[in-house]
């Protein structure tokens, strides 16, 4: 069986570019949410951080969504999807979380750099502030469906690949959860990356607070990964099967060894405890441990895609 | 503030139940479902099949099936016994029909569905936008993208050809032995159930909880296997 | 020693154009078992042809139907294969199997392992013709073949 290509393999990597791209939206907004209500408040808009998870958000959920429409097999009736509704479907919810998500998501934005937004719409267009000024008085709704949808999003990525029967492996009730773990990782990642690049300060209150939300998040993130596997194998079976497939010898082997375990989630947890302790934030070492945790949740995406779709019940 | 995160609150409670609740909503379809006076099964009778593919050729010709694709394929195994005396196994590999189908219960825009009429599991062609959520989600990897048409595609027991002229299946009418029996489980004098009051049979699967309607009257097993 | 050098020359392309020549007639000529003796009085019954004629396989009337003995009277120790043959079907399919090995013709075609007691090769193989039919069928034709015996009635 090659790593890439075989019988049981219906969905290719850019399901798991796409599953990557909604956690990292989800993340990026669930960390400006929490970047700006616990430690920025009304300056939030001044940060580079915040900027960057707001630049980021959007792209990411809508390159996800294009790369979605790109893999159907009929491109141009992707609006169907939008038209048609199937409650029992994880896929059909899933559009309607994206798509409630989104539009919090350009509220809270909207809220959140209002003060730029109406200085440069004051002398154009003066009606826009009055709507930013209505719409901001809605700021706690927002703020809290925001994060109530982000949180869904990010485990919805989980859901649409375990509300299967067919791969044990995938139909199982911690994938949810690891991918919200991850994609939420991988948005505060996204966030510091960006935020450095925008030239936030490296060891600004921003860094400060969001390596105190990641490490205990890689640690869970650790635990779920552990429970993930250890679950596989108690149960027995294909499941079992299917989890020795998955992380024994070969190639996918090597990616959760040493690309996911290593790179992705020990060295970011070791700079991220190293920082806090020598406190010494420079640019390269916040940039370099959210390279690592973006790859790492790149190849999680990818190892749990094809290694899930090995085995078959 | 205050009264606005109450507000919140309240709503989103209001919401999260709306919500949760409805699924229930969509299930309280089943009284419709026992009256139900059509419910097509299929019965595959391994120790009469001969391997001749006859229903996989007629299946293509009455369905329009391209080729290197199939709506239904005869899978062999062996040969069992020694040179001279020796025999296969072969296995139907179609559509079951499920009861609860897993790829009409991810399917995003209800292209897949059972035909409340007959339970027959079935594709608008025109719904589906090709995502392959059923193709992934099948346990018995019987559906397929039609290359002709984009979309999903598979077995409907010819819902859309012999069965509305009135005729059995093409995979029933082709068999040269008789391997195949298609009938209305709803009706006791049929065939079918005869057929299966009659016969120890097996369904695959069946600990997934998808409660398929193609029955197997399985040959002698030719091989021990743990 | 250049006239030694043009005579080794011309002997090896005279020996090469020879061995080619020789090559071309051997493909598919047919005409060893053509010009047997049987076919003295068998001309009517038309040429040998197909793959079991080739010359290579150096195969004579005899080598499939047996030695000539009291033919034409009879009795006689020829064979006839076909389907209202006297002879048992392992006798008949004993002869083809001198040469064809079951395992061959099992990793070829599985069909053969489930018939190799019940029917004559000649059911399915014909040896004569140019082309043996059996082995161009379309799939359809291949099931209609088995349809052949395999039938019930409804």
């Amino acid at each position: 069986m090659s790593a890439f290509h075989f019988d049981s393999l219906v969905w290719h990597w850019p399901i798991a570019i796409y599953l990557f791209l909604a956690g990292v939206s989800a993340g990026a907004m669930f960390f400006a949410v929490l970047l700006k209500h616990a430690c920025l408040k009304d300056q939030a808009y001044r940060s580079g951080f915040v900027q960057a998870a707001c630049i980021v958000a959007p792209i990411a959920v809508l390159a996800g969504l294009g790369i979605l429409v790109l893999d159907l097999t009929k491109p141009f009736e992707f609006w169907k999807i939008l038209v048609f509704y199937n409650p029992t479907s994880v896929m059909s919810i899933g559009v309607v979380v994206l798509m409630i998500y989104q539009v919090f998501m350009y509220a809270w934005i909207a809220i959140t750099f209002r003060k730029p937004i109406e200085d440069w719409c004051r002398p154009r267009f003066a009606f826009i502030t009055k709507l930013s000024e209505k719409l901001a008085r809605y700021e706690a709704s927002v703020t809290g469906l925001l994060i109530i949808f982000s949180v869904a999003l990010g485990a919805y990525t989980g859901f649409l690949l375990s509300a299967q029967p067919r791969f044990p492996m995938l139909n199982n009730p911690v994938l949810p959860l690891l991918f919200l773990a991850s994609g939420l990782s991988s948005g505060s990642a996204a966030s510091l990356l960006g935020g450095v690049l925008l030239n936030g300060n490296p060891n600004g209150k921003e860094v400060h607070f969001i390596h105190r939300v990641e490490i205990p998040l890689i640690l869970g993130e650790i635990v779920l990964m552990f429970t993930f596997f250890a679950g596989l194998i108690l149960s027995g079976g294909q499941s079992k099967m299917a989890a020795f497939t998955a992380i024994g010898e070969g190639f996918w082997g090597w990616v959760f060894w040493f690309g996911i375990m290593g790179l992705g989630l020990s060295a970011p947890l070791a700079m991220n405890l190293f920082m806090t302790a020598t406190s010494k934030r420079t640019f390269s070492y916040v940039a370099g441990t959210a390279c690592l945790s973006l790859l790492g949740v790149i190849l999680l995406r990818n190892f749990i895609l094809y290694t899930g779709q090995m085995t078959i019940s | 503030m205050e009264n606005s995160r109450r507000d919140f609150l309240r709503r989103t409670c209001a919401l999260v139940a709306g919500v949760s609740v409805s699924p229930f909503a969509v299930n309280g379809t089943t009284d419709a479902e026992t009256e139900q006076a059509i419910k097509y099964a299929i019965i595959h009778d391994e120790t009469k099949c001969i391997g001749c593919n006859a229903c996989v050729e007629a299946c293509r010709e009455t369905n329009h099936v391209p080729e290197g694709v199939t709506r239904l394929s005869i899978e062999k195994t062996g040969p069992y016994g020694e040179y001279p005396d020796q025999y296969y196994h072969f296995t139907r590999h179609s559509c079951e029909h499920c009861e609860d189908a897993p790829c009409v219960n991810v399917c995003p825009t209800g292209a897949a569905y059972i035909d409340k009429k007959t339970g027959i599991v079935s594709v608008h062609a025109d719904k589906c936008v090709g995502c392959q959520y059923c193709l992934l989600a099948c346990p018995y990897e019987i559906r397929f993208i039609n290359p002709v048409t984009k979309a999903a595609d598979k077995c409907d027991f010819c819902k859309e050809t012999n069965l509305k002229q009135g005729k059995q299946p093409a995979c029933v009418e082709a068999c040269p032995t008789n391997a195949l029996v298609f009938g209305n489980l709803k009706d006791p004098d049929s065939l079918i159930v005869a057929t299966l009051k009659a016969n120890a049979t097996q369904r695959n699967k069946q600990d997934l909880g998808t409660r398929p309607k193609l029955f197997r009257i399985t040959a002698k097993p030719g091989e021990i296997t743990l | 020693m250049s006239r030694i050098n043009w005579l080794l020359m011309l002997s090896a392309s005279v020996l090469s154009l020879a061995l080619i020549s020789q090559q071309a007639h051997c493909n598919d000529s047919t005409e060893q078992i053509n010009n047997d003796s049987c076919m003295k009085c068998h001309k009517r019954n038309g040429k040998m042809q197909g793959h079991h004629a080739l010359d290579e396989l150096n195969l004579s009337c005899s080598s499939c139907h047996g030695e000539k003995g009291n033919h034409p009277k009879k009795p006689n120790d020829l064979m006839v294969f076909s389907a209202d043959s006297d002879l048992a079907v392992a006798t008949q399919n004993n002869v083809c199997l001198t040469c064809h090995i079951p395992k061959k013709l099992a990793d070829t075609e599985w069909t053969h392992n489930v018939h190799a007691q019940k029917v004559a090769c000649s059911a399915c193989h014909q040896l004569h013709p140019q082309t043996d039919r059996i082995m161009t069928l379309t799939t359809k034709q291949r099931s209609d073949e088995c349809q052949r015996c395999h039938s019930v009635q409804r």
